[in-house]
């Protein structure tokens, strides 16, 4: 379970687009901002573990998850790697 | 399909709103403007608002709440009702009932309702709302980020018809011409110079006999507001990551994430507000965005 702790610091702005369909320039909160969140951080744990040649990895991405996944695909990629003459 | 559906749910619609008027002459001598509007919406998520402003006495009655219960089994899709005061207290929304014979909407979870901002009141004691300066109050069916845009603006439109209402009052009260008050920081003042009268005095002058005759009454607006349109933030978002892959541990380093939006529910500190100013170059919509007719 993920703890304020593991969180980096908080840096804030405002940036404002308003929206041209409406005369307050209002735009939908919340949802909006927070889906492609996940997919983010998902992304950058794949990247930072395509060295082991992980593809995938489902949420929630806990630590056991990441371990096996590793292992996983580690022990593919041995399996295929010819075997020497 | 006009503007806002059937001809009849129009009719339904104007009945409602004079509903609402005659709710505000009936209530007590009351030195705070009051403004009642209107609106509706169609498609899904349709919903039927309502707001009482009272000064801490008491808000619109009991059966404002079946007005826009009622306003709610439009059969275009749904009817909304908004009364707002200047000084918003409550903001409730109900969604339009398909099953019309079902007197008592859901009420939302309170996270549910969060997209209004940080004020959200579940509760219809008017004791407890005043402890809010919004509240809110949402079925499930309702989304708060749709509800939040159309009562936003109805709200904007009502009292801007106040506005309006009260440059007349404050005309006919200074001798000067409509046209030449202006209204800023709760004052309606005479352009270059400093003659000028409150909010608050114009809203009791308003019910007293010293004003022409046509501008007697409860200081309110009436804004009656269609918002169809689907409106959308969209986000970008980058991640940096460091993986442990003896152990699996995550630990996220850095976060960058932009969601483009108007800040409706700013943060309290000045910091926040001023950076927000200062980033924006676009202008403050609210306070330029078009009139209309």
């Amino acid at each position: 379970m993920p703890r304020a702790d593991l969180l980096p610091a908080f840096e804030t702005e405002i940036s404002e687009v308003p929206s041209t369909t409406n005369p307050l320039g209002m735009r939908g909160g919340s949802e909006g901002g927070i889906t492609p969140g996940l997919a983010a951080v998902a992304n950058a744990i794949v990247d930072a573990l395509a060295e082991f040649g992980v593809e995938h990895i489902e949420l929630p991405i806990t630590p056991e998850r990441v371990w096996n996944a590793t292992r996983a695909a580690r022990d593919r990629t041995e399996c295929h790697r010819p075997t020497p003459a | 399909m006009g503007r806002f559906g059937s001809v009849r749910a129009q009719r339904r619609f104007r009945r409602l709103a004079q509903g609402h008027r005659q709710a505000a002459d009936r209530l007590p001598e009351h030195p705070l403007p009051l403004a009642v509007g209107g609106a509706r919406r169609h498609g899904r998520g349709d919903l039927a608002a309502q707001t009482g402003q009272d000064g801490g006495q008491r808000v619109l009655g009991a059966g404002d709440r079946q007005l826009a219960q009622r306003a709610g089994r439009g059969d275009v899709g749904g009817e909304a009702l908004v009364a707002a005061g200047v000084e918003v207290e409550a903001v409730h929304l109900q969604p339009a009932h398909d099953q019309a014979d079902d007197p008592c909407p859901r009420r939302a979870d309170l996270a549910d309702a969060g997209d209004f901002g940080s004020a959200v009141d579940a509760d219809r004691d008017p004791r407890r709302r005043r402890s809010h300066p919004v509240g809110e109050d949402i079925d499930p069916q309702v989304e708060g980020l749709r509800s939040m845009r159309l009562g936003s603006w109805v709200i904007a439109r009502a009292a801007d018809a106040i506005v309006d209402k009260g440059r007349r009052i404050a005309g006919a009260m200074l001798e000067a011409a409509e046209e030449d008050i202006e209204f800023a920081q709760q004052r309606f003042v005479i352009k270059g110079t400093d003659r000028g009268i409150g909010l608050f005095e114009i809203a009791a002058a308003a019910r007293g006999d010293g004003i022409p005759s046509d501008l007697r009454g409860p200081l309110m607006g009436i804004s009656d507001e269609t918002m169809s349109i689907p409106s959308y933030a969209y986000t970008c978002a980058v991640c940096e990551v460091e993986v442990d892959p003896e152990t699996g541990f995550v630990e996220v380093v850095r976060y960058t994430s932009i969601d483009m939006a108007r800040a409706m529910a700013a943060s309290r500190k000045g910091s926040a507000r001023r950076c927000g100013r200062r980033a924006s170059t676009t202008p403050d919509p609210a306070s330029s965005y078009p009139a209309r007719s």
